[in-house]
C-alpha cells in the first residue's frame, strides 16, 4: 500500500536522528552521552516540575470533589499543542511542501500523499502531547483510581483531539504563511499577532494566579470556562470520567468526520498551493541601488538580524525573554505592591529580593541562545561563509554579539526600571549591572562554543534547529550551568561577604570563563570550521 | 508519442511562461529543448511531468492526458529535475525502492536494473550509504537510476548533465540511445549546444515562451552550427 510506503519514507526523513539532533550517534561517544543526558534532563524537568504541580492541583481537587477538572486540562493543553504546532508547521507539511518535486511526477494519488503527510505531523503532535499531558494523566489516576479501560480510552481519544484542531487551523497556517509572503510588513505582523496570543492566554491563565503558589489553581476558571463551550472537551470529560460510551463513540465519529471532509475538501487546494510555492517573483523597481561598505562584523550582525525577523519561529522562541524582559520592565512601575509582596515570601527563604531579580532576569536571559543555532541556520548556505576570506572566529565573535545586542539592552532596561520601582540601592545596582553584561557575554560565548561542536546544518524547517536541535538544548542549559555556578558560590558564601562583593566575585569568575571561551574560539574556531 | 498542443500558461495572469507550445515527438525521439534563462523551459517541462498545471491546451503521453488521467501518464514517464534535491536521510537503496515501489517495478526487474545502472555509475559500492554524503554528481546519478527503474517510455530531462562528470554524461548518453531503441522517446533541455547537437535528431528552440524553431536537428542547423542558430534567434526582435 502507497500510503504505508510513503509514511516510512517520510518517517525516515523526519525522524531520523541525524535529522533530528543534526548528528550522528555513531560518530561520537561523548555526543551520545550529552544528547541522553539532555534528553533525560529535559524530560525530568518537564515530568517532574509539572507533575509536582498537577499532583498539588490534584489533592486540591480531590477535596472539592472536583478531580474531573483535571481531564479539562488534558483535553485543552492537548488541543492548544496541537494548535501551536499545527499553526507553525501545517503550511510546510501540506500546503508547500518540499518534496512536491519528487513526489509530483510520481504515480501516486495526492489524497494519499495528504494522509501520508498529515500522519507524520500527528505523530510530532502526539509525541509532544503525550509527555505534556502526562504527569495530568498520572495526578489523576492517583487520585480517582487506577483503571485500564480508562486509560486506554484517554489514549484513544486523545489520539483524535488533534484532528478538528488539523482541519481548522491548517487554513489559518496557510493564510498566515500567504500573508507573510504577499506583504513586506506581513511577517512583522504575523510575529506580532502570534505574541499577542500567546501572551494573551498566559496574561489569561495566570492573571489570577499572581499571589498563588501553583500557577495552576489560577488557570482552573479559563479551563473550565472554555471546556463549557467545547462539546468535544464535554464528550472527552464524559467519556472518561463517566464511562459514558456514547460520548467516547461521537467524539471519535465527529473527529473523524471532520478529517475525512478535510482530506477530501483539501486536495485542490493542496495541489495549487504547492503548484504556486514553486514560483518565484522578481519585482523591479525603479529604486536607486546604493552598495555601502562596513565592518566585517557589523555585516554579519546586520545578517543575524535580518534572518532573525525573517523566520516567525526564530523570533518566538528566541525572542520570547526579550519581550517578557521588556514588558516585564514597564509592568514593574505598576505591579511594585504585588512583586514585593512576591519576593518577600522568598525573602522569608533567604534569599534577597535583588537575588530573586537577577535569577529571573537570568532565566528570561537563557531563553534568548540564538549564539548556539545561529551557525546551524547557515544551513545549506554555509558554504557562503566557509568559502569567504574571513575567519572563523571573526563568524563566531559576530554572531556572539548579535545575541549580546538582543538580550543585554532589554535585560539593562529591565533591571534598571526594578532598581528604580524597588528602590536598590546604587551599588548594588550597579553590581548587578555588571553582572548581567558578563552573563550576557558568557552565555553567549558559550553558544558560540556549542554550535560549533553541534551544528545542524541538515533541516526540512528552521523549527528542527530553533526547538529541536542539540545546540538548542545546550544553549539554554549553558546559561543555567551559569546561574547555578554563581548561585552556589552565592549560596555558600553570602554569611561571610555581602552581596555586593559576593556579585564582584560572580563578575570575575564570569569573565574569566568568557576569557577561556574567547581563547578556545580563537585558537579552534579555525580547525573546527574547516571540518565542518 | 508526447504529444504538446496549444499549452500556455502564466503565473501571474499578465506574462505568459509559455505560450500556445506546439511540440509532437515521436517514440526514438532524443529531442533537445534549448532555450535562455527564463524562457520557459522548466515550466514546459514540469508541466508535461504533472509538476505543474497550464491555464490552456493538452498534453497527452502516449494517448494519456496529464490532466485527466493523471496517473495512468505518470506511470510510463519519469521526470528528471534540474537540481537532484531527493530524501537525504535515506540510504541510495531506499530511495531507489521507494520509487520503484510507487511505479510498481517488481522485485527481479528492479535488482535487475538496480545492479546494472549501479555498476555502470559506479555507484553500487554507495548505495548503502545515506544520501546526505553524497557529492552533487553522485545525487543526480541516483535521480538517473530512479528514473531509469520503471524503463520509461518517456523521459524529460533538465538540464540532465549539469553535475555529471564526464564518464557519467558519456554513459547517460549511452542510456539515450539505448532507451530510444527500445522504443522510448526523451525530451531534455539543456544549454550545451554541443550536445544538443551531436546527441539529439530533433530540436526545438525557445523564446520568450514560445517555440521559435523546432524540428530535425539537421535542417535547422543547415550549413551553419547550432550556436549560431541560436543566437540569431534569441538577437531577432
Amino acid at each position: 500500500m502507497m500510503y504505508l510506503k510513503l509514511m516510512k519514507v517520510f518517517f525516515k526523513e523526519n525522524l531520523a536522528f541525524k535529522r533530528i539532533l543534526g548528528t550522528d550517534l555513531k560518530s561520537s561517544k561523548i555526543k551520545t552521552i550529552l544528547i541522553i543526558l539532555a534528553i533525560i534532563y529535559g524530560f525530568g524537568a518537564v515530568l517532574l516540575g509539572f507533575g509536582f504541580m498537577f499532583f498539588e492541583l490534584g489533592k486540591a481537587l480531590v477535596q472539592m470533589n472536583y478531580l474531573d477538572l483535571l481531564l479539562d486540562f488534558v483535553f485543552i493543553y492537548a488541543t492548544f499543542l496541537s494548535i501551536f504546532f499545527i499553526l507553525f508547521r501545517a503550511n510546510g507539511y501540506l500546503f508547500h511542501y518540499k518534496d512536491y518535486d519528487i513526489l509530483a511526477p510520481l504515480p501516486i494519488k495526492t489524497k494519499t500523499v495528504i494522509l501520508a503527510k498529515m500522519t507524520v505531523m500527528l505523530t510530532f503532535i502526539y509525541l509532544s502531547v503525550f509527555i505534556i499531558v502526562a504527569p495530568i494523566v498520572f495526578s489523576y489516576f492517583y487520585y480517582s483510581g487506577f483503571d485500564v479501560i480508562k486509560l486506554l480510552e484517554m489514549i484513544v481519544l486523545l489520539l483524535v483531539v488533534p484532528l478538528i484542531p488539523l482541519a481548522i487551523f491548517s487554513f489559518v497556517s496557510l493564510l498566515i504563511a500567504n500573508f507573510s509572503n504577499r506583504f513586506r510588513i506581513g511577517k512583522t505582523l504575523n510575529i506580532i499577532l502570534m505574541f499577542v496570543f500567546f501572551l494573551g492566554f498566559m496574561f489569561l491563565s495566570m492573571s489570577t494566579s499572581f499571589s498563588e503558589t501553583n500557577p495552576l489553581v489560577g488557570q482552573m476558571g479559563l479551563m473550565e470556562n472554555i471546556s463549557k463551550y467545547l462539546i468535544t472537551s464535554t464528550w472527552f470529560k464524559s467519556a472518561i470520567h463517566e464511562g459514558n460510551v456514547w460520548a467516547f463513540l461521537g467524539m471519535i465519529g465527529l473527529s473523524l468526520a471532520v478529517v475525512t471532509i478535510f482530506v477530501f475538501a483539501v486536495e485542490k487546494l493542496v495541489i495549487k498551493t504547492n503548484q504556486t510555492g514553486l514560483v518565484t517573483r522578481t519585482s523591479k523597481n525603479n529604486k536607486q541601488v546604493v552598495s555601502k561598505s562596513r565592518n566585517i562584523i557589523v555585516n554579519i550582525i546586520a545578517k543575524e538580524f535580518k534572518k532573525f525577523f525573517s523566520v516567525t519561529i526564530y523570533v518566538f522562541n528566541s525572542g520570547f525573554g526579550v519581550i517578557m524582559m521588556a514588558i516585564g520592565g514597564i509592568a514593574i512601575l505598576f505591579l511594585k505592591e504585588d512583586l514585593i509582596a512576591y519576593i518577600d515570601v522568598f525573602e522569608g527563604l533567604g534569599l534577597s529580593f535583588e537575588l530573586m531579580l537577577l535569577l529571573i532576569i537570568g532565566f528570561m536571559m537563557s531563553t534568548v541562545f540564538t549564539s548556539s543555532i545561529s551557525l546551524s541556520l547557515e544551513g545549506r548556505n554555509f558554504w557562503i561563509l566557509k568559502t569567504l576570506p574571513i575567519k572563523a572566529e571573526t563568524v563566531m565573535f559576530g554572531k556572539m554579539l548579535f545575541n549580546v545586542i538582543l538580550t543585554l539592552p532589554v535585560a539593562f532596561f529591565a533591571l534598571f526600571m526594578a532598581g528604580i520601582a524597588l528602590q536598590i540601592n546604587f551599588l548594588n545596582l550597579l553590581v548587578m549591572l555588571v553582572y548581567v553584561a558578563t552573563l550576557a557575554f558568557l552565555s553567549s560565548i558559550l553558544g558560540s562554543v556549542i554550535n560549533l561542536h553541534f551544528p545542524k546544518f541538515n533541516y526540512i524547517n528552521e523549527t528542527e534547529v530553533v526547538k529541536q536541535s542539540l545546540g538548542a538544548l545546550l544553549g539554554m542549559f549553558s546559561a543555567w550551568l551559569i546561574l547555578t555556578v554563581n548561585g552556589l558560590l552565592y549560596y555558600y558564601l553570602n554569611s561571610y561577604f555581602d552581596f555586593a562583593l559576593l556579585m564582584v566575585f560572580n563578575i570575575l569568575i564570569n569573565a574569566l570563563a568568557f576569557c577561556g571561551a574567547f581563547y578556545y574560539i580563537k585558537s579552534r574556531a579555525q580547525v573546527i570550521f574547516n571540518k565542518l | 508519442m508526447l504529444k504538446i498542443t496549444n499549452v500556455s500558461k502564466s503565473y501571474d495572469k499578465v506574462k505568459k511562461a509559455i505560450n500556445e507550445i506546439n511540440l509532437e515527438i515521436c517514440p526514438g525521439d532524443i529531442y533537445g529543448f534549448i532555450g535562455h534563462n527564463g524562457a520557459g523551459k522548466t515550466t514546459l517541462l514540469k508541466s508535461i511531468a504533472g509538476i505543474l498545471s497550464f491555464d490552456s491546451g493538452e498534453i497527452t503521453i502516449f494517448d494519456k492526458s496529464i490532466v485527466k488521467d493523471n496517473l495512468e501518464a505518470k506511470k510510463i514517464m519519469a521526470y528528471i529535475p534540474d537540481n537532484p534535491d531527493i530524501y537525504e536521510m535515506l540510504s541510495g537503496i531506499q530511495y531507489l525502492d521507494f520509487i520503484a515501489d510507487a511505479y510498481g517495478v517488481d522485485l527481479e526487474k528492479r535488482r535487475n536494473l538496480i545492479n546494472k545502472y549501479a555498476k555502470m555509475f559506479e555507484m553500487d559500492l554507495v548505495l548503502n550509504n545515506p544520501i546526505n554524503s553524497y557529492s552533487h554528481g553522485m545525487k543526480q546519478k541516483i535521480v538517473i537510476m530512479s528514473a531509469l527503474i520503471h524503463s520509461p517510455k518517456v523521459m524529460l530531462l533538465d538540464e540532465p548533465f549539469v553535475g555529471l562528470d564526464p564518464k557519467a554524461s558519456y554513459l547517460l548518453k549511452e542510456v539515450f540511445h539505448e532507451l530510444v531503441a527500445q522504443g522510448s522517446l526523451i525530451f531534455f533541455s539543456t544549454h550545451v549546444l554541443e550536445v544538443a547537437e551531436k546527441l539529439c535528431n530533433k530540436v526545438a528552440i525557445i523564446k520568450n515562451g514560445k517555440i521559435v524553431a523546432n524540428g530535425l536537428t539537421e535542417e535547422i542547423v543547415k550549413d551553419n552550427s547550432l550556436e549560431n542558430i541560436f543566437l540569431e534567434l534569441l538577437n531577432e526582435s
